[in-house]
């Protein structure tokens, strides 16, 4: 135990600020491998060690506290550097709320003001996208969880790292009557836990520091995932009396490569191919892993088919795709892939679920990821199984350097003339591509409602001058755009939980925010209607984004269900059966009054193309101010 | 319908609710799935309204561009292929049977997508010629 007003200076929070931007040099080590709490500012140190006027230290003691364990919480999350807490308010973490707001200056973290625990969780999932490290998120270890296990669910299938604090009251006798009893629970975690990758009830202030660091430390080994640290009421509200323990030191940990001899294998495989290709999955988490992943695709001339998130320009001639590559390919490279079968396979959704192989029955297929590494049984995120000749288990990005080094060891120089060959064929087919998406994008151009391609390059024409980055889930018409960098599009929400997209674009542009960039996000109507107070967030903190509503004024997806299951029972497709449940009218949904509502600068509905473009211009310029700026557009489906 | 001739004949507590489904079902049938409403009051080719009742527009757009699968004008398909892959499609496309879609219906719907307004060449479109 050590007085934390004799604190080590500097020494922790040094440590994970120089690691946490996914720096991967070891650390040196310190003559300690555990540093103190952090210096309070002279005028709360006065404070909080003085005896009030006119109060005996009996008093003192009967009515205040000197030193919160709260207190002592917040400097271990800072210790960690992590920015900002996440949070709606409540009275089981209340302790560690005013700790963060005056003890710790409200800043790193900053607490921000959520009007909902689901926003708040994808909020963090958002943000870790692009700032490539956690949030913490702070909720009642009971109700407060249970509306954010949704987004928590989005960013365990995502591998998406955040920290989240749940209050609870384990001292039963000490618990007051009420509602303090409805939000205490035996396990409060149980609900999310098979959806997190760790967690942890500390018990006692060093219980705590040490678990915080571990929670921490898992969060971001890959795979990475959500974290809970659940919360004692009375650990954070008792007094300290300035007697803290030491908080352990955080070292970022290296991600796992995969073993040396079989990548060796896998070089040897994908250089003897005819016809390799690189499913590029959700590899790449940092520019890093995207320049290795460029350099090995024109170190072999491989067509490389994105994933669920940037990590590969869309402005190269090897991105291709298709299942075209699939049927040709004589090997195929997975990486950090979940769904190998579905590529090799298709199944389609008819009456007799009818599944047929894409692939040559001969395909040789490497697999090299993280997935097996950490993997849960009772919600189904695994996919099928499916077998593959030359399985690695590693994380993807870091081992994607020792897989390079083993091609260009291993690549006799009699292949140049076959890759000169297959360049110019990939080239050539790459502007057929974009040819053929310029003329799609062509049709129906000046139509009402207005086209989701419409949309896009009207979007375009005021982020190409710009630094941007596109926080939405995967944009519509991502051919259209110009896509070269890792932040030019943070993927989906992983688990397909409808709630996502506004809070999560809101997290990421706040992590854009630092680095100036210009944030854009199409909106999709029925997913924004879950939560839209994130909106006020964005307000609120001064979010600079650009927002365009996709208004279908449907949940789309479901409309296409219920017709095919409608035209399957012959009961017609033209009827109500689609729509019951499924669309927005009656009466139609206004999302520029919504949105101004929580002071966010709107225009729309706009049903006339011709009105877009100016729209968004002027929405641009509130947005290039520091604010958040919405545009309602009634669009077709896409 | 058919399953509707055989109900008929029951007198039953089945049958009276039968009867109130029914008719609701049959109310709900005038329905459309045209809910943009004023949006799409503006003259269109003929077979709009059945391209856009039918749903067609939820998966190929209401111009037949396509959005999340096959474009359906430039060029449009001879007609047998495309009531062919209408009634028997290949992929996940739903089978639209004459029980559901008319030939007449199927028709005109074909008559929209031939006479869908030529859309702008992209190299005159500032935004799309790259310029």
């Amino acid at each position: 135990m050590a007085n934390r007003r004799n604190f080590l200076k500097g020494v922790g929070v040094a440590a994970a600020s120089s690691v946490a931007a996914g720096k991967v040099t070891a650390q040196t080590s310190p003559a300690s491998n555990t540093v103190s709490a952090l210096p309070p500012s002279a005028h709360a140190e006065a404070m909080e060690l003085s005896i009030p006027e006119g109060y005996t230290e009996d008093e003192t003691k009967h009515h205040f506290v000197q030193s919160a364990g709260s207190d002592f919480m917040v400097d271990v999350i800072k210790s960690l550097d992590i920015d900002y807490i996440s949070s709606n308010p409540g009275s089981s973490f209340r302790g560690l709320q005013e700790s963060i707001s005056v003890y710790g200056g409200n800043k790193k973290p900053e607490f921000l003001t959520c009007l909902h625990e689901e926003s708040a969780a994808a909020m963090a999932h958002g943000y870790a996208k692009i700032a490539q490290k956690p949030m913490g998120m702070a909720c009642h270890g009971t109700v407060g969880l249970q509306h954010a296990s949704m987004a928590i669910y989005n960013a365990y299938c995502d591998k998406a790292p955040m920290v989240i604090f749940a209050g609870n009251h384990m001292e039963a006798t000490g618990r007051r009557p009420g509602a303090e009893w409805h939000h205490s629970a035996l396990d409060c975690v149980k609900l999310v836990r098979d959806f997190i990758k760790w967690d942890d009830t500390p018990l006692s202030l060093t219980h705590f520091a040490e678990s915080t660091v571990r929670a921490y430390k898992l969060a971001v080994t890959p795979p990475m995932g959500p974290v809970v640290i659940q919360l004692d009421g009375h650990l954070m509200e008792e007094d300290t009396h300035g007697i803290v323990p030491a908080i352990p030191k955080f070292t970022y940990p290296q991600p796992p490569h995969g073993d040396t001899g079989a990548l060796k294998e896998a070089a040897r495989l994908l250089i003897n191919a005819d016809n390799p290709v690189i499913l590029a999955g959700s590899t790449a988490r940092t520019p890093a892993g995207m320049a290795s992943l460029i350099e090995l695709a024109e170190l072999l001339q491989v067509p490389v088919s994105g994933g669920g998130r940037m990590n590969f320009p869309n402005t190269h001639y090897l991105n291709q795709g298709g299942r075209g590559l699939i049927r040709q390919a004589d090997v195929i490279l997975g990486l950090e892939q979940n769904g190998l079968w579905d590529t090799v396979n298709s199944m389609r959704d008819l009456v007799h679920r009818t599944s047929v192989r894409v692939a040559k029955d001969d395909v040789k297929l490497i697999s090299l990821g993280s997935n097996d590494l950490f993997m849960k049984s009772n919600y189904q995120t695994f996919q099928r199984f499916q077998p593959v000749d030359l399985d690695i288990t590693g994380d993807a990005e870091a081992s994607l350097p020792y897989l390079i080094e083993e091609v260009k060891k291993q690549m006799p120089r009699s292949m140049r003339s076959k890759l000169q060959e297959r360049e110019k064929r990939f080239r050539k087919s790459y502007e057929q591509i974009i040819e053929g998406v310029r003329q799609a994008a062509a049709l129906g151009w000046n139509q009402r409602p207005v086209s989701i391609d419409r949309v896009s390059m009207e979007l375009w024409d005021v982020m190409k001058e710009r630094d941007w980055s596109y926080v939405g889930r995967v944009p519509p018409a991502a051919r259209l755009w110009d896509m070269d960098k890792h932040y030019h599009h943070i993927g989906g929400s992983g688990g397909a939980g409808v709630g996502y997209n506004l809070p999560a674009s809101i997290g990421a542009a706040l992590a854009n925010k630092e680095h100036g960039r210009f944030s854009v996000s199409i909106q999709p109507d029925g997913d924004s209607l879950y939560a839209p107070g994130a909106l006020w967030t964005a307000a609120h903190h001064r979010i600079p984004i650009l927002m365009v509503m996709h208004n279908n004024r449907s949940y789309h997806r479901e409309v296409m269900h219920l017709q095919r299951m409608a035209t399957r029972r012959q009961r017609g497709a033209d009827g109500a059966g689609a729509k019951i449940g499924n669309v927005f009218e009656d009466p139609h949904i206004n999302f520029a009054t919504l949105a101004q509502s929580f002071g966010v600068y709107s225009e729309g509905p706009i049903t006339n193309p011709d009105d877009l473009g100016p729209a968004i211009k002027r929405a641009s310029e509130i947005v290039d101010q520091g604010m958040p700026a919405l545009v309602d557009v009634v669009c077709q489906p896409s | 319908m058919i399953n509707n001739i055989k109900i008929v004949s029951c007198f039953s507590i089945g049958f009276l609710f039968y009867l109130v489904s029914f008719s609701n079902l049959v109310l709900a049938q005038g329905a459309t799935l045209d809910y943009y409403g004023e949006i799409n009051e503006s003259e269109h080719p003929s077979g709009y309204q059945d391209y856009v009742e039918m749903g067609c527009f939820q998966c190929h757009g209401f111009q037949g561009q396509g959005a999340n699968s096959p474009k359906l004008v430039a060029p449009v398909i001879p007609y047998d292929g495309f009531a062919n892959q209408v009634r028997r499609p290949r992929n996940t496309m739903p089978a639209y049977s004459p029980n559901v879609l008319s030939e007449a219906k199927l028709r005109s719907i074909y008559s929209y997508l031939q006479n869908v307004p030529p859309s702008p060449d992209p190299s005159d479109i500032p935004l799309l010629s790259g310029d």
